[in-house]
């Protein structure tokens, strides 16, 4: 293997945080934003993002992609801060109030999701993309009719003045902050919600511990080759389901962390970009489909939210308009999902060669290349 | 007794503690708003007093005069009230409580300190403040164009 041969491969491999990382250090300095503000941003965003991303890692190593139905695990988050609010939960016990009435919610649509993901194997990202646009519309029917009507909502402050139905703007004022502030540690400058990151850290930790459990080692036998996993007796869609399903459990913590941080919900978008944010932070981190780990998670979120921060303002510098920086935002998250399945596509296609052209020889290895186009 | 009883059993006591958890969090966690009265009671039968120093759950003192009213929220049921006289210098320390489905209480001053019960009662505004519409303009996200003002910025 020559060095030149190391270097294009490792150009590859790494081409959506490099190219993240160039950005990065060509906008920092024209975004003339001091490092002190920059650096509590990071803080800020990585107590806020993280757990939410988090909550991608086991679809992944159970081979089922990005979940794009993390979002259905966000709406269920937001139902129980809308319960909390109603009924005056506030502080520590309204976050844990709304996680408590979440949780089964998102088990349940978790396992919904689980399920017909199992009918769709291979394509599993397109299937729970759309999978959250249909539980997305229940989620509007339940939050815009069903509340008021059928269950009983008793604060007038949350609810539209016709009688049914949620504002398109919840105050979470009562349970803004309270887990961040709970535990806040003044570092010089910078302050640190130590409660948010000691949650992050027990979640990064259940990761570690169960992907050496029984069930962790079916996820990753499952993720390998269904096949295989399959005849050495390994229940295969039972194992994705449950992956799935523990990943919208998270991503219904994570929503309400999300939240509780923001402190303010827009009650019919909040969730509609949470997957999205969630895959572009974790893609940027240099995770791939089949691959990813905690410290792509960590390195992806600082990268992404990064950009995020200095973006508007390097806008405003560059081109005289904060906005061209906020279209850049979106620019910079579909950009790295798009790279990054494109970087799979092709590094699949490229392996499916290399592995033709082990079997039959140079020849086998073009054919096999032509078949492949 | 076999292993699916044994199961059946376990699975109960889950979520039995489950909705325990929830009944918990939402006594502890409950809010409610109380209004703090400084008027007379029965046209002069118990005077307000002229200068009073109030404290509620060891919380810092905030001073009254006669016939003011404020507002609090407290979190729970059960609250500690010292109320301090600054004229007399008499002090009354009660404790009491606020039933659960009760959003908004008053809390009269004069009749703690007399003793007199109920000194804390169901508050119903005479009118509530009408609500600014907004029922018309729901952005639900289905079928309507991007819009940079709608966003949650992540």
């Amino acid at each position: 293997m020559s060095g030149k041969y190391t270097v294009k491969r490792f150009l590859s491999e790494n081409a959506v945080i490099i190219t993240f990382i160039v950005i990065t250090v060509i906008a920092i300095p024209s975004s003339q934003l001091s490092a002190n503000y920059i650096i509590q941003e990071m803080i800020t965003r990585l107590g806020r993002n993280s757990f939410l991303v988090l909550a991608l890692l086991l679809p992944i190593y159970a081979g089922m992609g990005l979940n794009f139905g993390m979002s259905l695990g966000a709406m269920a988050g937001q139902v129980g801060l809308i319960l909390a609010v109603n009924w005056r939960i506030s502080g520590i016990e309204g976050l844990l109030f709304a996680a408590l009435v979440g949780t089964p919610i998102a088990v349940v649509v978790g396992w919904i999701c689980g399920s017909i993901l199992n009918r769709a194997k291979g394509r599993e990202m397109v299937t729970s993309y759309m999978l959250a646009f249909f539980i997305n519309g229940i989620y509007q029917f339940v939050v815009l009719y069903v509340m008021g009507m059928v269950i009983p909502i008793r604060s007038p402050a949350i609810l539209l003045s016709r009688g049914y139905g949620i504002r398109n703007t919840l105050n979470l004022e009562s349970v803004r902050q309270s887990l961040d502030t709970a535990w806040m540690l003044t570092i010089g400058p910078f302050s640190v919600p130590v409660v948010t990151f000691l949650v992050i850290a027990s979640l990064c930790l259940f990761i570690v511990w169960f992907k050496r459990t029984k069930l962790g080692q079916d996820m990753r036998a499952v993720g390998y080759d269904m096949v295989v996993a399959e005849a050495a007796g390994i229940p295969v869609d039972r194992t994705r389901a449950i992956s799935i399903v523990v990943s919208t459990v998270l991503a219904c913590l994570g929503q309400i962390i999300f939240l509780q941080n923001m402190g303010n919900m827009a009650t019919y978008n909040a969730h509609d970009q949470t997957s999205f944010f969630a895959v572009a932070a974790i893609l940027v981190g240099g995770a791939s489909v089949k691959k990813a780990s905690l410290p792509n998670v960590f390195i992806g979120v600082v990268l992404l939210h990064l950009l995020f921060v200095i973006s508007p303002r390097a806008g405003q510098n560059f081109f005289g308009s904060a906005m061209i920086g906020e279209y850049f935002r979106q620019f910079i998250g579909y950009g790295a999902i798009a790279l990054s399945l494109v970087l799979y596509a092709s590094k699949a296609r490229r392996e499916a060669v290399r592995v033709r052209e082990v079997q039959y020889g140079h020849g086998g290895g073009k054919k096999a290349a032509g078949e492949a186009r | 007794m076999n292993t699916k009883k044994k199961r059946l059993i376990v699975r109960a006591t889950l979520v039995v503690a489950y909705v325990l958890a929830i009944a918990v969090v939402f006594v502890t966690g409950k809010e409610h708003t109380l209004l703090i009265d400084n008027m007379e009671v029965d046209e002069g039968r118990i005077a307000a007093f002229e200068e009073v120093l109030v404290s509620i759950d060891g919380r810092e003192s905030v001073e009254y005069y006669a016939d003011d009213r404020d507002m609090t929220v407290l979190k729970g049921q059960t609250h500690r009230i010292v109320i301090e006289d600054e004229i007399s210098g008499t002090k009354v320390e009660r404790e009491f409580k606020i039933p659960l489905d009760e959003d908004m209480v008053i809390l009269y001053l004069p009749k703690v300190a007399s003793g007199e019960e109920p000194y804390v009662e169901r508050f119903v505004p005479l009118e509530l403040e009408s609500m600014p519409e907004d029922d018309g303009e729901i952005d639900t996200g289905f079928l309507s164009d991007p819009s940079p003002d709608a966003e949650v910025v992540p």
